[in-house]
């Protein structure tokens, strides 16, 4: 008896299994297009959006690790690290460059995203060129991307421009407090200047020697996340 | 009646004679060959005073108080197998025999080593009016206590003694001897004449052991001299004018005090000073290679707690201004609260500029911190020489802290840790990375460096991967399956190491501490042969370096050709 029951449950679970199995099949194709196959621009703009945010990210976090810089900066480390200070000469970026910097490529890698809208095989849609204003603000930064799309599918067309994204990360302060921090320990590292500043900006600072000579300065914001990842700001002093 | 008491008889009736008669060439004659002496040099007097001339007296004590000054008393001066000379400089007792022996005022100076046996003169010099001018001299086996000048003052034997008026009386004392505080002699009202001390692991008493370099006592102080060089106590040295050394935990405002039962050392300047750790100081962990400086100025206040026994790093309150050389770094806190750090220690010209120093352990607290007033105005620096400002466990700020990223930004190379290696063999793994980059990075030029990173690193482009216990055992228990892996397995080492073109994997647990690991790491260049030393005592195999390395060149092969046991196929 407790054999039969037994036997029944399998062969149930069996079932369900290959039923499963069956209907995955039957429907995959629109599972994963689901989110953009349905023929309306709000969906395009959707996807643009969280194209923007993406790369936004992506780029705020290299452009943060490289210290304002998304390459190397033509003033950095063998290692590629950006020098805010050498030989009694600044070369801190300031927040306009970073602006720029942030902008520029997220207006480079916005189309590796999109990939010309690949998702979007059911419409017919025509991009012209992207422009980007970025704002870093203390607690976060402002994206605005002019991208002119044209959504058309049979008759109908659509025209989307104006993008907005604010991604809410302090790369404001941290860049700020990275200038500070040039500003305190340009000659040595003032250390009690450095505490003092993430105190009060709720910060914190790693820093490391990489020579007898450079020092390596991270700025962590735990607060701001890109990627589930910490807000990390680099950049080095050269104490020759 | 012998011979002897009839020359006694005779010099009393001289003496008598020379205390009441003139004294001149003939009386003295008389007594000198009366007590058993000799006048080696001819004698002259001038208006009543001997002036010039050289008396070699015996064993018989001779009154020569007069032969200094004809208005002294005879008996203030009691001579005996010493050479006694005269000129216009004055008179000079010259101990050139054994148990020679003067005594002034009742002052005796014995238990001296000839000059001969010194291999230097050995005297004391009066002057006219019959004090102490000068003195050069060695006790024997015996030691004595001596006055000079009403200071009494005791000589641990084979210990030199020196006095002039200028420099006071230093004792150059034996290695080992001991020295206690001089006094005044009994009766004497005067001020007392400074005592220096020098010499090598001199017991001061109250524990104090001068290991080398000098001090003085002064006025009833044990002072630091005036910039006679550094002075070593008890395995700290000092540079500074005058500090008072004390062990009665006394407050002062120029002092350096010792208590060596709580282990604390309490520190405060009104002057410059240089106050240096070394190996045996009971305050500081110091270990061989560590520099431990603190440069102290006018109004600094330090006080240094071991706290061993609580099993916490030694804790330093700092008041005022100072500048702290540990490791490679110079701290200094400022008098507006700041607190700088900087690699300054190359430009220092006290020590070797071209080593590498390693830091001691230890916690700062920086009463005067600027920062705001709810922080914690602690600073930890750590074994490794990280700085954690504020806290230790939650630092927001801190210096040198060896994170995998890091040593991965410094070495080139990949390093990653399984979940579950322990804490503390991490960090044991990346300060021993980064102690041997840096130490490569510092003591050798960008050529050097170059070769090094070819030659030793053989694994250049291979990631490191420590894992635990039980992932090392996986591995090696399944030797087979790893091998038929994409990784090409090459050696299987001594249980902690595997080691493959593309992947260094070795074992991270409890054991990273032992010695084989070490060797493996010192030998595939992970840690430095320094390193390697401090941890395992066991010779570095050059021969069996080479071998490892001329058998990972061949990387084709998956045998290491005559590494018996280590080589698997």
């Amino acid at each position: 008896m407790k054999k039969r029951g037994q036997l029944t449950i399998f062969i149930i679970v069996g079932i369900i299994i290959l039923a499963s199995i069956g209907l995955y099949f039957t429907f995959r194709s629109s599972i994963v297009k689901q989110e953009y196959t349905i023929t309306d621009t709000s969906n395009v703009n959707r996807f643009v959006d969280d194209c923007i945010e993406q790369v936004g990210i992506e780029v705020i976090k290299q452009v943060s690790e490289g210290g304002g810089y998304y390459f190397s900066s033509e003033k950095s480390t063998s290692s590629g690290l950006a020098v805010y200070y050498s030989e009694g000469q600044s070369y801190v970026p300031t927040k306009e460059d970073i602006e720029d910097e942030i902008s520029e490529f997220i207006k480079e890698n916005l189309f590796f995203c999109t990939q010309n809208f690949v998702d979007f095989p059911d419409l017919d849609i025509s991009q012209s060129e992207i422009s980007v204003e970025t704002s870093v603000e203390d607690e976060n930064v402002n994206i605005e991307v002019n991208y002119p799309i044209r959504v058309t599918k049979g008759e109908s067309s659509d025209l989307l421009r104006d993008f907005e994204k604010t991604i809410p990360v302090r790369v404001g302060t941290v860049y700020w407090m990275s200038k500070e921090i040039v500003q305190s320990s340009r000659e040595d590292i003032c250390l009690s200047c450095i505490l003092d500043l993430s105190l009060e900006n709720d910060l914190y600072v790693d820093m490391n020697d990489i020579n007898d000579n450079e020092v390596m300065f991270m700025v962590r914001d735990e607060n701001s996340k890109l990627n589930e990842e910490n807000l990390e700001w680099v950049f080095v002093i050269d104490y020759e | 009646m012998n011979k002897k008491f009839v020359f006694l008889v005779f010099g009393i009736l001289i003496l008598g004679f020379v205390s009441s008669a003139d004294f001149n060439s003939e009386t003295v004659t008389g007594y000198v060959e009366g007590v058993g002496g000799e006048i080696t040099k001819d004698i002259e007097f001038s208006e009543g005073n001997l002036v010039k001339g050289e008396i070699q007296f015996g064993d018989e004590e001779a009154n020569v108080g007069k032969f200094v000054n004809s208005n002294m008393n005879d008996k203030e001066i009691i001579a005996s197998n010493v050479e006694f000379s005269k000129d216009k400089t004055g008179s000079t007792f010259s101990f050139n025999k054994q148990n020679g022996s003067v005594e002034i005022n009742g002052d005796k100076f014995e238990n001296v080593k000839k000059d001969k046996e010194v291999g230097h003169p050995s005297f004391i010099k009066l002057d006219d009016e019959g004090k102490i001018e000068k003195a050069d001299f060695e006790t024997n086996d015996k030691g004595g206590v001596y006055v000079i000048d009403g200071t009494e003052f005791e000589v641990p034997p084979n210990s030199r003694v020196f006095y002039d008026k200028k420099n006071g009386i230093i004792i150059n004392a034996k290695e080992g001897g001991k020295i206690v505080e001089p006094k005044a002699k009994e009766g004497y009202e005067g001020e007392l004449q400074v005592v220096k001390i020098n010499g090598k692991d001199v017991n001061l008493g109250n524990k104090l052991i001068l290991e080398s370099g000098m001090v003085k006592w002064e006025n009833g102080e044990l002072l630091t001299t005036e910039w006679d060089g550094n002075v070593n106590l008890n395995g700290i040295s000092i540079l500074g004018s005058n500090l008072l050394i004390d062990t009665s935990k006394r407050a002062c405002d120029n002092c350096i005090s010792f208590d060596f039962e709580d282990k604390i050392l309490i520190i405060n300047t009104n002057k410059d000073s240089i106050i240096s750790f070394s190996k045996d100081n009971p305050f500081i962990d110091f270990e061989e290679g560590d520099l431990f400086d603190i440069n102290t100025y006018k109004g600094t206040s330090l006080e240094i707690q071991n706290r061993d026994k609580e099993n916490k790093y030694p804790l330093i309150e700092i008041k005022g201004t100072c500048e702290l050389r540990n490791g490679d770094k110079i701290y200094e806190f400022l008098p507006d609260g700041k607190l700088f750090v900087n690699q300054g220690i190359h430009y220092y010209t006290g020590k070797d500029s071209s080593k590498f120093y390693t830091p001691s352990p230890v916690e700062l607290y920086f009463s005067n911190l600027k920062v705001s007033d709810n922080a914690n105005k602690h600073i930890t620096i750590d074994n490794s020489g990280s700085v954690f400002l504020s806290s230790y466990d939650k630092s927001p700020v801190n210096y040198n802290k060896v994170t995998e990223r890091y040593v991965e930004n410094f070495v080139g190379k990949e390093f990653s840790f399984e979940e579950g290696v322990f804490e503390g063999s991490k960090n044991y793994i990346l300060e021993s990375a980064t102690k041997y980059w840096k130490a490569i990075s510092n003591s050798l030029s960008l050529e050097e460096q170059e070769f090094m990173n070819k030659d030793i690193k053989n694994y250049k482009d291979t990631s490191v991967r420590f894992v635990t216990d039980d992932t090392f055992e996986n591995y090696t228990g399944y030797k087979n399956w790893f091998k038929s892996d994409e990784l090409e397995f090459v050696d299987y080492a001594a249980d902690r190491i595997l080691l493959n073109p593309k992947e260094v994997i070795i074992r991270a647990d409890s054991i990273v501490r032992n010695d084989d690991l070490a060797y493996y790491l010192a030998v595939y260049g992970y840690i430095s042969e320094e390193e390697y030393y401090k941890l395992g005592q066991k010779k570095f195999d050059y021969e069996y370096v080479d071998k490892i390395q001329n058998s990972l060149n061949k990387k084709e092969s998956n045998k290491i050709e005559g590494l018996d046991g280590l080589s698997v196929e």
